[in-house]
């Protein structure tokens, strides 16, 4: 006898008469039920819980500021600021899904749009050329790290943070350590600052680009080609998959999309500062890792990031609005990392599931 | 000591266990040990003896024991409760504690460090008993470890690197580490357990080991030496003990003992008129043809190994055949099915399928219909974080997408129908891999092998490793229904009784003699052992 269930009859009935919530819709957001072995403490409750804290923080904060925080220019600040960690961070979790290890993140994208910057300013190349051009320059940065990592099999930590020191340097050379200013004419900073109900269209570029990553992940071969692969490598080569090539597809996919992160920050903010790369590093990666403490707990997922996004980004407007330097944010942030990893390694615990292991 | 003398301190131990406790040259004596792993009894032993001076052979076939028995000897396994036993006249308090009495042991996995010197690697171990930050003389060390090298006949410089060192100096620097901790005891018991240690040494080098364990033993101490190898059994022990399913199937004085009479007491049967086994004609020749098949015939698989001096057939697998291959530890058969499909160590052979060379890489050789099922279901075959249903069906995804669209429901009902198809038990298909048990493992395992897409062949890698009972017949019996319809399965492996009960062919690496081919009536588990282990003999060392 079999103790599987019929998958696709047996289970949405049961969960409908024990008044549990639609599995279907569960499922479509990669909200699995978890398997019944893992801890009890594991439960629904803890697999939402960052959904819950998120809701919470807001009622704290409206509570408390009643006239300053929940109000459109709160939203529209949040929604603003976010753009660019919420871009780093959802191409990140290509190469982390593949246990594959990328820090050069935000000096590429840093890069990029200083190379824009100064074609466009300086050079008074047009738009339609600059931007592939600042494509080509993500593009080369993921074959640069790709051949280095894939190819040749060099610690990816060390020699991504190679590829971000000279990312830095050369944004720093290239603007000759200066902050560069488009100028607010200019048809990028228009197009993409402004937008529908104040949301800047950079903005929904980035929800838009969210949209592809999470129908990418959870609905097409590739997705779970980057689980398995990331998983167990070697039985992943074993099967004939893809290795190399699903690897260093992954790093230039990814880095083509920071080239295009530095495009929208380029046009929403206006200028480009060279030395504002470390600034963008720990947002996103405390959001890929708090992400995997929701929803598909354990895994690199799309909706969990960019509610851990936006989890981070509402507790640190909030902090300011009290008048908090900006420094609390750096804290903040780097509190938040290591909160993610150590709830990630609770709600995992006695399952084997060992995917954190970057 | 004459054969007489053995013969009665042997039956005084086995009978009147507390006679030997006042003997003093019982080194170590245990009674009643025995271990349990879930319901499985691992080790059921009454009793066992050890004394100073002697050299002890300790036979088994795979998952006899004889590791579980190693392992409590020297305090890393607890028996269960109701073992007892003494350690020179003091009785034993579980776990024994191996440093206090004076017991070292050399583990199959040599401990070495291999970017290291020889005398870092001696150091480790000896620094163990003084402080993090005491001083090391390094004069007086380097003198100490060419004192202890020299003891154990190992040739070489202190400061050579140890990954400069052959298999047999290697062996020898852990045997050197585990003398100088036999050394620094105190106890006047001294226990000395090599597991396995010449199992990838030729005949010359392990002798060098066995004559540093005969001297030890003249120094007054007992060894153990695990091993496979009849032939050197003979060579480096007095005595032997040989378990088969946790127990002592027989014990005593190597002298009274014969090989068939070993090999019978590891697999089971009586050896009834050894039939001669078939062998190859060396290295042009190639190996035997299978009597059912015309030598005419193509083979569906031909593995040809390239020498210096031409092509040596490795092996062959025709339509519907069921082939083994199999042989000792250290004989490197079982690295064949990775090394198909080009993973390292780097090897001189060529796949023919069909006659037709194949690129061996994993994905020409799954493009050709060679199938892998891995023995390291953890290690080579599934993501163990991913649901049973992700892992079954990685290798459907493509085929099951439309566009660029996974279809997720039919991945689903796939995995059901495998589900039951494979009658696979366990928690459901979005449970984790992991939540099942091996054998239902094995079967997500065949299953995804052989799916999605024409194949041809599999290459089992010890298909029934870490799999209950029940279910290992269940499995191989799946194995042997594979092999139809025009297609073959190899299974590498130590299993004999699983190869003797499925295979049509089983190919037997030896070290000595090339391979041997047996085939139809004369596959047996005894012929399969006989053919594997009888292979150097006593005289040959």
């Amino acid at each position: 006898m079999s103790l599987f269930r019929s998958a696709d009859t047996g289970e949405e009935a049961a969960a409908a008469r024990e008044g549990k919530p639609n599995t279907r819709l569960a499922s479509v957001l990669g909200w699995r039920p978890l398997p019944v072995e893992r801890a009890s403490g594991s439960g629904l409750f803890a697999r939402s819980a960052l959904l819950i804290f998120f809701l919470a923080v807001i009622g704290l904060f409206s509570g408390l500021e009643p006239h300053t925080f929940p109000t459109s220019a709160t939203f529209i600040t949040i929604v603003t600021s976010q753009t660019a960690p919420l871009m780093l961070a959802l191409p990140l979790m290509i190469t982390f899904r593949l246990s594959d290890l990328d820090i050069s993140f935000a000096a590429v994208m840093i890069l990029s749009s200083a190379v824009g910057a100064i074609l466009i300013t300086a050079h008074h190349v047009p738009l339609a050329a600059a931007i592939p051009i600042i494509l080509a320059i993500g593009l080369v940065a993921g074959l640069v790290n790709g051949c280095l990592v894939v190819l040749l099999k060099l610690p990816a930590l060390i020699a991504t943070l190679g590829t971000l020191s000279l990312c830095e340097g050369a944004a720093l050379g290239i603007t000759n350590q200066q902050v560069v200013s488009l100028s607010p004419k200019s048809p990028l900073v228009q197009v993409l600052s402004n937008g529908p109900g104040g949301i800047p269209v950079g903005s929904l570029i980035a929800w838009g680009i969210f949209l592809v990553v999470w129908l990418t992940f959870e609905f097409t071969p590739f997705g779970r080609y980057l689980l398995f692969v990331g998983g167990n490598r070697r039985a992943a080569e074993l099967l004939g998959l893809p290795v190399t090539y699903l690897r260093m597809l992954a790093y230039t996919v990814s880095a083509l999309l920071y080239a295009a992160a530095g495009i929208v920050l380029m046009g929403m903010i206006g200028t480009v500062d060279p030395t504002s790369d470390t600034s963008y590093l720990l947002p996103p990666l405390a959001a890929v890792f708090l992400g995997t403490t929701v929803f598909q707990v354990g895994r690199f997922n799309a909706w969990g990031t960019i509610l851990a996004i936006y989890t981070l980004a509402v507790i640190t407007t909030g902090l300011e609005l009290f008048g908090l330097n900006a420094w609390v944010g750096d804290l903040f942030n780097g509190l938040a990392l290591i909160a993610a990893i150590l709830l990630a390694r609770f709600l995992t615990r006695g399952s084997s599931a060992a995917e954190l292991r970057l | 000591m004459s054969g007489e003398e053995g013969q009665r301190s042997h039956l005084a131990r086995q009978s009147e266990a507390p006679l030997s406790q006042s003997d003093p040259d019982i080194l170590l004596s245990v009674n009643s040990v025995r271990k349990t792993f879930g319901r499985t009894r691992v080790l059921d032993v009454d009793s066992i003896a050890l004394q100073r001076g002697h050299v002890y052979g300790l036979l088994g076939a795979n998952g006899s024991g004889k590791s579980t028995l190693v392992k409590i000897l020297t305090g890393s396994l607890n028996p269960d409760a109701g073992a007892s036993g003494t350690i020179g006249q003091a009785a034993i308090r579980w776990p024994i504690r191996a440093g206090e009495n004076g017991f070292a042991v050399v583990p199959q996995e040599m401990s070495l460090c291999p970017s290291l010197t020889v005398l870092d690697n001696l150091l480790v171990t000896r620094k163990r008993r003084s402080g993090l930050l005491s001083r090391i003389r390094w004069r007086e060390e380097r003198l100490h470890a060419a004192e202890l090298l020299q003891r154990v006949g190992l040739d070489c410089s202190v400061r050579q690197l140890v990954g400069n060192l052959t298999a047999a100096e290697a062996a020898l620097l852990c045997i050197a580490r585990a003398v100088e901790d036999l050394d620094a005891s105190s106890s006047t018991t001294k226990l000395l357990i090599l597991d396995e240690p010449t199992s990838a040494l030729s005949a010359e080098d392990a002798s060098r080991i066995f004559s540093v364990s005969r001297s030890l033993a003249a120094e007054g101490a007992a060894v153990v030496i695990v091993n496979h190898r009849l032939g050197e059994v003979r060579a480096s022990s007095d005595e032997v003990f040989v378990l088969r399913d946790g127990q002592v199937a027989a014990r005593g004085l190597l002298d009274h003992l014969d090989d068939d009479s070993l090999i019978e007491a590891m697999f089971g049967t009586r050896v009834s008129a050894a039939k001669p086994l078939r062998q190859t004609e060396g290295a042009e020749g190639g190996v035997a043809l299978p009597r059912s098949q015309a030598p005419d015939d193509v083979p569906l698989l031909h593995v040809r190994r390239h020498l210096s001096d031409g092509g040596q057939s490795l092996l062959m697998a025709y339509q519907n055949q069921t082939v083994g291959v199999t042989g000792l530890a250290g004989m490197d058969h079982d690295r064949l099915p990775y090394q198909f499909l080009g993973l390292p160590p780097k090897s001189q052979f060529s796949v023919e399928i069909d006659g037709v060379a194949v690129t061996r890489s994993p994905r020409a050789m799954r493009a050709a219909g060679v199938r892998l099922l891995p023995a390291d279901r953890a290690k080579d075959v599934f993501w163990s974080a991913g649901t049973v249903s992700e892992n079954y069906t990685i290798t459907e995804v493509s085929n099951q997408s439309r566009g660029l669209s996974l279809n997720r429901k039919r991945l689903r009902s796939i995995t059901a129908q495998m589900i039951s198809d494979y009658d696979v038990k366990g928690p459901g298909i979005d449970a984790p891999i992991s939540a099942l048990s091996g054998g239902n493992q094995q079967k997500v395992s065949i299953a995804r092998a052989i799916a999605a897409g024409q194949w041809r062949i599999l290459l089992a890698h010890e298909p029934t490793e870490g799999i209950d009972v029940a279910t290992r017949y269940e499995i191989l019996g799946q194995l042997k229904n594979l092999a139809t319809n025009g297609r073959a399965i190899v299974i590498f492996g130590a299993d004999y009784h699983a190869l003797a009960s499925i295979c049509d062919v089983v190919y037997v690496f030896t070290p000595a003699e090339g391979i041997r081919v047996l085939t139809e009536d004369e596959i047996s588990e005894v012929n399969i052992g006989r053919a594997a282990m009888a292979t150097i003999s006593g005289e040959d060392l």
